[in-house]
């Protein structure tokens, strides 16, 4: 921050690099509001194109002393300009609303961010808090490349009590997977995590491999829902009243998301700690979704005192 | 997004109007705002009231209605000098009540929390939760994870982003419930911290709020998890 002649302290002057798009300006927002007059936010759109020489004549215009980067189209651009520019690749650079986000900023300098994906402990441990029935053990399927995900959450709900029992769809694959070994790989193993290990729930991960077009209608609908055990979704379209493949889902709060990033900022800026040292936080703040109609279906009962906490309540009339 | 509308309706119809300036409440962390703005509705009638669910939006909204009185926690009052409490809720015969500090690790201790993460609803804005903290629990610097919800409290330090929790007396029982790990008190705040309060600057008149509130309307006095109001 700099301090003017007259005393006052100046704005700490940032780039936001985004799509336009209504769930990233309400996560900007709560960037916004958290931040406060202290900081200037100027925005960069790359809805439509990438483009190095707009976004160069943008930074040389605003001269930020940070970057907000949301999307991968964001995060390219600043590969592209901190290799343009020695300013830029030591400027502190904040990630969120991006898929995957430690992968795709890895070649960014002095980075931190909150990663996207709803995390399998607070989708499990928030549905435990809704069941009258205790929950104790969920399955999951997954595959390899997901392995690091599985070992995190079942450390997280082990500590909580919860057993994750996970179901490895492709570390024993002779052959490559496709999306029709996948649904018969988890058929088989479906009858093990529901008759030998006698898992309760079962946490769906976004992958899509394991849930797409094909796997909603043959296995999810299908032969999952003929289990009756709830299926804990990342995503809100899952457990909406037209699929119903979930009976809860959460959703990241794109506003809280937004507050979370900028508490990141206010770290690096008023804290003085490197953006580096902070790196990729998990998500924390989700809104929730309940289908009452599949609740009903499996016979599940929810603590109705926990059902006002909710975010979005989902009943047929 | 009802507060977005809200705000946008008070500055067209509030700048230049000869009535009231509307009552600005903030009940941080609430689970239904707009439920607490119909209660206030139908206690003060409608526009006299604003309801916001985060402190920092209290902040923005009294910088363009500095003349708004305000029901907020206690302590946020503390920090607003040109405020005079008017009226003190008062819950079990108290009118405030201790802070908390829960962390399920026991090498956590009093003497060494300053050294851990601390998480917190920010009810007081973040320059005032450092200070708030100083005071309370003796910690100079914190590190401090604020939130805007209660219910991403468990989730911090389940997700271990947080070593420690720092919560109102009052909440202990049902955040122990939420959780199988062994939370256990390492800490408490020096003094009680006041609970809901009225507030108003000098030469605002607030005895139509005063004698509305003194009426003790149930679903107002549950919005803000108090007993009673009284005058100060």
């Amino acid at each position: 921050m700099l301090v003017a002649c007259s005393g006052a302290i100046a704005e700490t002057r940032l780039l936001c690099i985004m799509p336009m798009g209504p769930y990233f300006q309400k996560s900007l927002s709560g960037i916004s509001v958290e931040l406060g007059s202290k900081y200037h936010i100027d925005t960069l759109d790359v809805s439509k194109a990438e483009n190095l020489d707009v976004a160069l004549a943008t930074l040389k215009k605003v001269k930020p002393e940070g970057l907000i980067l949301m999307d991968t189209k964001a995060i390219r651009i600043a590969g592209l300009l901190q290799a343009r520019d020695s300013a830029i690749l030591a400027m502190p650079k904040f990630v969120l609303m991006t898929l995957q986000a430690d992968t795709a900023a890895k070649d960014l300098k002095n980075v931190a961010g909150v990663r996207f994906e709803v995390p399998g402990y607070t989708l499990v441990t928030g549905f435990r808090a809704i069941s009258s029935s205790d929950v104790t053990k969920v399955g999951v399927f997954y595959r390899k490349s997901f392995q690091s995900v599985i070992d995190n959450s079942t450390k997280l709900l082990a500590k909580e009590k919860i057993e994750l029992v996970g179901a490895c769809i492709d570390c024993d694959a002779a052959k490559a997977l496709t999306p029709e070994l996948a649904i018969k790989t988890m058929g088989k193993q479906l009858k093990v995590l529901v008759k030998e290990k006698n898992v309760q729930a079962i946490w769906l991960l976004a992958d899509n491999m394991i849930i797409n077009q094909e796997s909603v209608s043959s296995f999810w609908l299908g032969k999952v829902a003929r289990t009756k055990k709830p299926v804990l979704v990342p995503l809100e379209n899952l457990a909406s009243l037209q699929i119903g493949v979930g009976v809860y889902a959460a959703d990241p709060d794109y506003e809280e998301l937004g507050t979370q990033s900028a508490g990141q900022i206010v770290q690096v800026f008023e804290e003085e700690t490197p953006a580096s040292d902070i790196g990729f936080e998990p998500l924390i703040s989700v809104k929730t979704i309940l289908n009452l109609d599949v609740a009903k279906r499996l016979g599940w009962q929810i603590k109705q005192d926990k059902v006002s906490g909710i975010s979005k309540v989902l009943k047929s009339k | 997004m009802l507060q977005v509308v809200l705000y946008a309706l008070f500055l067209v119809v509030g700048v230049g109007a000869q009535g009231p300036a509307p009552v600005v409440v903030c009940v941080p962390g609430a689970l239904s705002v707009t439920q607490i703005q119909q209660d206030f509705e139908t206690t003060l009638g409608a526009g006299r009231a604003i309801v916001f669910g985060r402190i920092k939006d209290v902040e923005n909204m009294l910088a363009t209605s500095p003349n708004s009185p305000i029901i907020v926690p206690g302590e946020f009052a503390s920090f607003t000098p040109a405020y005079k409490v008017v009226l003190k809720g008062r819950k079990n015969g108290q009118t405030g009540q201790k802070y908390v500090a829960l962390a399920s690790n026991p090498a956590i201790t009093s003497a060494n929390l300053g050294s851990y993460r601390i998480a917190m609803v920010d009810f007081l804005g973040r320059e005032n939760l450092v200070q708030f903290l100083s005071t309370a629990f003796s910690i100079a610097t914190p590190k401090l994870k604020k939130t805007n919800k209660p219910e991403d409290l468990l989730i911090l330090l389940g997700m271990e982003s947080a070593d420690v929790i720092i919560v109102p007396e009052g909440d202990v029982v049902e955040l122990k419930a939420g959780t199988k790990t062994d939370l256990k008190a390492v800490a408490e705040s020096i003094s009680p911290v006041p609970y809901p309060v009225l507030a108003a600057k000098n030469g605002v008149s607030v005895d139509d709020v005063v004698a509305a509130l003194m009426k003790q309307p149930p679903a107002l006095l549950k919005d803000l998890g108090i007993d009673k109001w009284e005058k100060q």
